[in-house]
C-alpha cells in the first residue's frame, strides 16, 4: 500500500514537471475533454436532478410539519454545493472515466505499446498521463457546477409539486440565495478539482503498473475504482476539516 | 537526402558480463558479446531462454543487475541515450498503438519530436508504407484491423522512419505463415542493404538465422553457449559432438529440434 502511495506521489510530481508541455499535447487534451464531458453530461444531469429531488422529498414534508419550509431551498443548495455534487460527480467520473483510463493505459502496458513509446524516446507521462490529468482536472469541476445547478432545480421541482410542503418558487430561491454563498460553491469546486487530480493519478498509475494480460487489466480496473472511491472519501473529510479550520 | 539513399555510420554494440534475475531467478548469466558495425547479428535460442530480455536490455527497457552494455560508448537507459544513439525496436506483437491509425503510428516519432512539418511527415510515411507494400487504404486502418504480417510491416516502417543507427527485431517471423514470413525477411534484408544499420534479430527460426545473419549467438537457459559466423554455426549440425562437450551438444540438439519442429511439423 505504502509502495503504491509513494509511486503515485512520484508520478504526480513527474506529471507536474511536464506541465510546461501542455501546449504540445493540446489536441489530445481537447479530445479527452470532449470524450469525458460528452460521455458524462447526460448521466450527471440525471443523477443530479434526482439527488436534488430526493433531498426535497425527504426533507420538505418534515420541514412543513415544523413550519420551517423557508429553509428547504437553502439546505438543498448547501448540501448540493458543498458535498453531494462534488462527491457524486467524482464517483460518476471514477466509473465512467477513471476505469476507462486504467483499462486503456493497462492494455497499452500489457501489449508493449508503452515500451514502444519509450523506444521512440516519447515520455509516457507526457504522452499518456498529462493530457488525461489536464482534461479530468477541467471536466470534473465543470460537471460539479452543472450538477449543483441541476440538483437545485430538481429540489425546486419536487418541493413545488409536493402538496404537503407547499413551497413557492420565489420562497425556494429566496432561501437558496440567502443561505448559499459564492464561497460555498467555490468550496465544492475546489473539492472537485482535488478529487479530479486524485482520480486521474490513481487511474493512470494503476494502468501503468498493470501486468499479466486481460486478467491483469481487469484486476487493475477494479483496484483503480475501489482505491479512487476510498481516496475521495478520505480527501473529502480532510478538505472539509481544513476548510472548517480556516 | 531522400529516404532511399541515406546511409548511416553504423555503430557497434558491446555487451560485457551481463546478468539479470527476476524475483531471484537468474534469466541471463554472465553474457558477453560484440556486434560489429553494420552487421546482422542473430540471437537464437528456445522459448524462455532470455533472448527478449537481452534485447530489452540493449534498448534500455531493462537495466542489468551486473555487467554493462555499451553502444557506441553510450549506455542504454541513461537519460540522453536516445539523443546520441537513434535506435528502434520492432516488437514481437508489433507494439503498435491501437488508438492510432497505421499512418499516425508510423509518423508518431516525427510528430511527437516535431522533426518535420505535418505535410512532410505524411509524405515520408506514405513513401515508407509503399516500400513495404502497404496501400493508402491500409494507412487509414487501425492496428486491430490488420493481419499479423501487416502489423509487422507497419512496425518495421515505424522503426525505419526514425532513421535508426541500430535496429532490433524481436521474433520478426513468429506467428506468420511461411509465405508472409519470407516477405518480412526480404524486407529486413532490403532495409539493411539500403540503410546499413547495425541489426540485431532475436529468433528461434533457424532458417531465418542461416539466411540472413553475419554472426549467430545461441542462448540457452540464459547462458550464451556458442557464438560464431553463420558458417561456423551451420557446421555444428554436421559435426560429431563428443558427449562430454555438454554445451555444444545442447546447441546441436537445439538446432536440430528447432529445425524439425518448425519445418517438419514434428
Amino acid at each position: 500500500m505504502f509502495k503504491n502511495l509513494g509511486e503515485i506521489i512520484i508520478l504526480f510530481y513527474k506529471t507536474i514537471l511536464e506541465l510546461k508541455k501542455i501546449p504540445t499535447q493540446l489536441p489530445k487534451i481537447l479530445f479527452f475533454l470532449f470524450e469525458m464531458g460528452n460521455a458524462s453530461l447526460l448521466m450527471a444531469g440525471i443523477v443530479s436532478i434526482f439527488m436534488g429531488g430526493i433531498l426535497a422529498l425527504q426533507m420538505a414534508p418534515q420541514m412543513a410539519q415544523h413550519g420551517i419550509t423557508g429553509v428547504v431551498g437553502g439546505i438543498i443548495g448547501l448540501a448540493m454545493a458543498k458535498e453531494l455534487s462534488p462527491v457524486l460527480m467524482a464517483i460518476l467520473i471514477i466509473g465512467r472515466v477513471g476505469s476507462a483510463m486504467t483499462a486503456e493505459i493497462g492494455s497499452m502496458k500489457v501489449y508493449n505499446e508503452i515500451d514502444a513509446l519509450q523506444t521512440m524516446n516519447i515520455n509516457p507521462i507526457r504522452f499518456l498521463v498529462l493530457p488525461r490529468m489536464t482534461a479530468i482536472g477541467i471536466v470534473l469541476p465543470m460537471l460539479t457546477l452543472f450538477s449543483m445547478l441541476v440538483g437545485w432545480i430538481g429540489g425546486l421541482a419536487v418541493s413545488y409539486f409536493n402538496q404537503t410542503a407547499a413551497i413557492t418558487i420565489e420562497g425556494y430561491f429566496e432561501s437558496l440565495e440567502s443561505n448559499v454563498n459564492v464561497s460555498d460553491i467555490l468550496e465544492g469546486l475546489v473539492k472537485s478539482f482535488i478529487f479530479a487530480l486524485s482520480i486521474g493519478i490513481i487511474s493512470c498509475h494503476q494502468g501503468l503498473i498493470t501486468r499479466g494480460g486481460p486478467r491483469g487489466i481487469g484486476r487493475s480496473v477494479t483496484k483503480s475504482v475501489v482505491n479512487s472511491i476510498v481516496a475521495i472519501m478520505i480527501l473529502d473529510y480532510i478538505i472539509t476539516r481544513f476548510i472548517l479550520f480556516i | 537526402m531522400s529516404i532511399s539513399d541515406r546511409k548511416y555510420p553504423a555503430i557497434s554494440i558491446n555487451v560485457n558480463r551481463l546478468s539479470k534475475s527476476f524475483d531471484g531467478i537468474p534469466i541471463l548469466r554472465n553474457i558477453s558479446f560484440n556486434v560489429q558495425p553494420g552487421e546482422i547479428f542473430v540471437l537464437m535460442g528456445p522459448s524462455g531462454s532470455g533472448k527478449t530480455v537481452l534485447l530489452r536490455h540493449l534498448i534500455g527497457l531493462l537495466t542489468p543487475d551486473q555487467g554493462e552494455i555499451s553502444i557506441d560508448g553510450q549506455h542504454p537507459g541513461t537519460p540522453d541515450f536516445f539523443d546520441h544513439i537513434p535506435m528502434a525496436m520492432v516488437f514481437q506483437n508489433g507494439g503498435l498503438l491501437n488508438s492510432l491509425s497505421v499512418e499516425e503510428n508510423v509518423g508518431l516519432y516525427l510528430k511527437e519530436h516535431r522533426l518535420k512539418p505535418p505535410a512532410q511527415i505524411k509524405s515520408i510515411v506514405g513513401k515508407e508504407l509503399t516500400k513495404l507494400n502497404l496501400t493508402e487504404e491500409d494507412a487509414r486502418k487501425y492496428p486491430y484491423e490488420l493481419s499479423g504480417g501487416m502489423k509487422k510491416r507497419v512496425a518495421i516502417a515505424r522503426a525505419i522512419v526514425m532513421e535508426p543507427k541500430v535496429v532490433l527485431y524481436d521474433e520478426p517471423t513468429s506467428e506468420l505463415d511461411p509465405v508472409v514470413a519470407k516477405t518480412v525477411v526480404d524486407e529486413i534484408r532490403r532495409i539493411h542493404q539500403e540503410e546499413g544499420q547495425t541489426t540485431v534479430i532475436v529468433t528461434h527460426d533457424r532458417e531465418l538465422a542461416f539466411e540472413i545473419a553475419d554472426h549467430i549467438a545461441i542462448l540457452i537457459d540464459g547462458t550464451l553457449l556458442k557464438m560464431g559466423t553463420t558458417m561456423e554455426i551451420k557446421e555444428i549440425l554436421s559435426q560429431a559432438i563428443p558427449k562430454e562437450n555438454k554445451n555444444l551438444t545442447k546447441v546441436k540438439n537445439f538446432l536440430t529440434i528447432n529445425y524439425k519442429s518448425i519445418y517438419k511439423g514434428e
